[in-house]
């Protein structure tokens, strides 16, 4: 069977396993006794094992099963949980998450694992269950991990399903079946059986296996293992009802234990099939302890696809305009309700598309409690990590994004911030020092706070760095409020590191955190108390595909502002228009702001100022806008009020027009542009700076 | 029938009498003018951008481009949204009515013109009827925006 069509299904699914076993193998290191965790992670692994058999990772597949192994030792407290047997499992979850990126990228599972197994077989051997291990060519002898009455050698996946068979109350027997020696057709034999057999239970394997016996590759005896509810004498009336028969023994298979860990190779069908078993219904697995949580369903859906449905959904709004314009129009009651519902409706399925691109964080933040535990190992640290709000749901363009620079300020934290114990103890604070990561909904923002409780950031160190790596100058320096200081550690070419650890890098990391945080229209913030930790703040707007923003007129012209960027509005005829070296400015909150007026900005041209000289009425309008503590105040003809915007990029053939960071489409169909004010503010800086030189 | 001559559909639009194609398979939709916002800041042949079917599509004055003077809007010009190279650009052009096919060996290649595009823009022009010249547009060319760059600096 072609297996590619569901590759992209198992890669999704192997993913999710495997972090599910990362979250687990953390907590597990804290709690070792908790059953229902072992057994969450086994199921993990379990599952892993079957799928990637299934789609022929015979790579995966094999490391699984011996991380398996580990895990069911653990599980029945054969070997118990230490940290450096967490260091060899991670070792091997790594393995399995680069193979799952080699699958995708290759099509191929290989990785050369041979150390890591070695070491994942020692855990295993080094306590009882070695005598399998010593014994894995013959019956395991191990009073406790015997299975009464078996001839045959059992495989996990049979043993899995005998146990949880069992579980259920069911009867699993071992059947021998020999046939009579001049049967000619073996096979059609064989099937007669196991349809007689299933008429009363299921088959849960067979020796040799089905291909085999469908190739009637077999001499005269055939084993079945039978799970059925009926007795022992009932199945083996079945059985006998078939002719050619020689002999038939029907053996109950009363206990299994443990698992003998080499079986692998024709097995394959098998493990294959185990993916459909584990989707039947199995009501009651109480034995194992698990109890089914409820979990909401989901399907994967293509982003291209959720795009296409907003971009269709914003026809509709364009259309819905005209259909309020027209509506309005024509006095009919009748039209009016219908439009009024129309209007309703589609601004619930607005949120309901815009919710679809929406996915908790908790996506990025699961990848750092093992970079945390690993870098306080490395670096001798004590290191208690929370986690808080990975609920909160971001637009999963964002979320992708959002990685490596959250990344690279943990890594800065655990680096520069948390002290060693020793230090820690001498300052009389807690040896074990706390990082907190945390996400949650302010306005249109979110917010992620990265707070440790370490030394905090040293104004003056961080100065002279940056005045002898010429990140500023000695005049501006003394100017720096504590703010502007703990900033310039996202400035390039600047780490604080006294010695350049692999951990924070080279001094590019948290450069690299600015440029991508602004990327996603986003603001990065540090803040600091000497002694006692600092926080890193980011912000994030919810969505970027759709904003808040102030419509503005300028002459019959209109163009978005995001309302992240204002700061204020007011009337002209409010404010003090001061001219300072024939540069028109204001006064603000003790600062002097420079007036743009927006038709010299966007250079309307005269002919279309349709001679409304509203700015002498001062009935024209003030927006302060912001960026990064700067202002400036644009004069516009009119605010025509906030409203939501989706915002479409200007395309390839318009990136080097600057100054809009995008368009969106009005309720009239019109193009409005977006403003950028980031490009306005540097542009206006920049400009001051020439004018004085 | 010749069975072997090759055939190209343009289509065909009118841009200072002079009639010019681009290939079919570049050629999206046809659109009648129809609120274009102006872009501060571009350059000037780009008319500004407009609202098709909920994408943003630049509108490139193709007679400002060709440094031909303004287009001046009458109710036959017409935006020939054409895709280039993954871009989408509409051309805003005078008219634009037929569609031709015609035969690839009659194409040849474009002498430079005065007053017009110079050869650059033109993959080869070719007699359709009595006295008119099909000018086939390099559209590859005529949005290349590094051309536009040294323009603009010459411009200064």
């Amino acid at each position: 069977m072609d297996m590619s069509q569901y590759l992209g299904v198992f890669l999704d699914e192997a993913r999710e396993h495997l972090q599910n076993l990362n979250d687990k193998l953390m907590t597990l290191e804290q709690n070792a006794d908790d059953p229902e965790l072992i057994n969450s992670i086994f199921r993990s692994a379990h599952t892993l094992k079957g799928s990637s058999g299934q789609m022929g990772f015979q790579n995966m597949m094999e490391l699984t099963h011996i991380m398996e192994n580990v895990f069911d030792a653990l599980r029945h407290q054969n070997i118990s949980v230490n940290s450096e047997m967490i260091d060899v499992l991670f070792e091997g979850m790594d393995h399995l998450e680069a193979m799952a990126d080699s699958i995708e990228q290759t099509g191929s599972d290989t990785c050369d694992v041979a150390a890591t197994v070695r070491k994942l077989q020692a855990i295993t051997s080094g306590d009882q269950t070695s005598s399998d291990q010593a014994e894995k060519k013959t019956k395991p002898k191990n009073a406790n991990a015997s299975i009464h009455g078996e001839t045959i050698k059992l495989t996990d996946y049979e043993k899995d399903v005998i146990s949880q068979v069992q579980a259920q109350e069911m009867h699993v027997f071992e059947t021998v079946i020999s046939l009579n020696k001049d049967c000619v057709l073996k096979a059609a034999r064989a099937l007669m059986i196991s349809n007689a057999v299933e008429e009363i239970g299921t088959i849960i394997g067979t020796r040799p296996s089905t291909e085999e016996i469908e190739k009637e590759a077999f001499d005269q005896q055939l084993v079945f293992l039978i799970a059925t509810d009926a007795e022992e004498q009932q199945v083996l009336e079945k059985i006998n009802g078939v002719s050619e028969i020689a002999k038939a023994t029907v053996t109950p298979i009363t206990t299994v234990g443990e698992k003998q860990p080499v079986e692998q190779g024709p097995q394959a069908q098998e493990i294959g099939s185990k993916k459909q078993k584990k989707q039947m219904p199995i009501p009651n697995k109480s034995a194992s302890g698990h109890q089914p949580v409820a979990v909401a369903k989901t399907i994967r859906v293509n982003l291209d696809r959720i795009d296409q449905l907003l971009n269709l959904f914003e026809e509709l709004i364009i259309d819905r305009g005209r259909l309020e314009k027209i509506s309005s129009e024509i006095d009919n009651t009748d039209l009016k309700g219908t439009v009024s519902t129309i209007k309703r409706v589609s601004n619930q399925l607005q949120e309901t598309i815009l919710n679809l691109r929406m996915e908790p964080i908790e996506q990025v933040f699961n990848r750092f409690p093992r970079m945390v535990r690993s870098l306080s190992k490395e670096l001798n640290k004590k290191v208690n990590f929370v986690i808080k709000g990975a609920e909160t749901e971001l637009d999963r363009t964002v979320i992708e994004e959002l990685g490596d620079p959250l990344m690279h300020m943990i890594r800065n934290s655990m680096d520069h911030g948390i002290e060693t114990p020793e230090v820690r103890k001498e300052k009389g604070k807690d040896p074990q020092g706390t990082l907190s990561l945390s996400a949650f909904y302010s306005g249109n923002h979110v917010f992620v706070e990265i707070e440790d409780d370490g030394a905090g950031i040293n104004r003056e160190k961080v100065l002279s760095k940056a005045i002898e790596k010429n990140v500023v100058t000695e005049e501006a320096a003394k100017k720096l409020t504590d703010k502007d200081v703990y900033h310039l550690l996202f400035a390039s070419g600047f780490s604080t590191a006294d010695k350049i650890s692999d951990i924070s890098g080279r001094g590019v990391g948290l450069d690299v955190v600015e440029s991508k945080i602004h990327s996603l229209s986003g603001t990065v913030e540090v803040d600091s108390a000497p002694g006692r930790g600092s926080k890193f703040t980011v912000k994030l707007p919810l969505t970027l595909s759709i904003i808040n923003a102030l419509l503005v007129q300028c002459c019959n012209e209109v163009y978005a502002v995001p309302i992240s960027s204002i700061a204020e509005t007011a009337l002209t005829r409010n404010i003090e228009m001061l001219t300072i070296h024939d540069r028109n400015v204001m006064q603000y909150h003790e600062q002097i702001v420079p007036l743009v007026n927006l038709k010299d900005y966007l250079s309307i041209h005269s002919e279309i100022k349709d001679g409304s000289q509203e700015d002498e009425n001062g009935n024209s309008s003030v927006v302060m806008v912001h960026h990064d503590g700067k202002h400036v105040a644009l004069i516009a003809d009119k605010l025509l009020g906030y409203q939501d915007i989706v915002v479409k990029p200007l395309g390839k053939y318009l990136k080097k027009v600057p100054g809009f960071s995008g368009a969106t489409i009005l309720g009239d169909g019109k193009v409005a542009l977006i403003i950028d004010c980031q490009v306005m503010i540097t542009k206006q800086k920049k400009q001051y700076l020439k004018e004085q030189a | 029938m010749a069975d072997q001559e090759e055939n190209m559909k343009v289509i065909l639009f009118e841009m200072n009498s002079e009639t010019y194609g681009v290939p079919v398979e570049q050629v999206l939709s046809i659109e009648k003018v129809d609120n274009i916002t102006r872009l501060p800041k571009a350059a000037p042949f780009i008319e500004g951008v407009m609202n098709l079917r909920g994408l943003i599509i630049p509108v490139v004055d193709v007679r400002q481009r060709f440094q031909m003077g303004d287009s001046e809007l009458t109710n036959e010009s017409r935006i020939i949204v054409v895709d280039v190279e993954e871009m989408n650009v509409g051309l805003l052009v005078d008219a634009s009515k037929e569609v031709l096919d015609i035969e690839t060996s009659k194409i040849e290649k474009a002498p430079e013109m005065i007053g017009g595009p110079s050869a650059n823009y033109l993959n080869g022009v070719a007699q359709i009827g009595e006295d008119r010249l099909l000018l086939l547009l390099n559209l590859n060319q005529v949005l290349n925006q590094d051309d536009v760059a040294d323009l603009q600096k010459i411009e200064g």
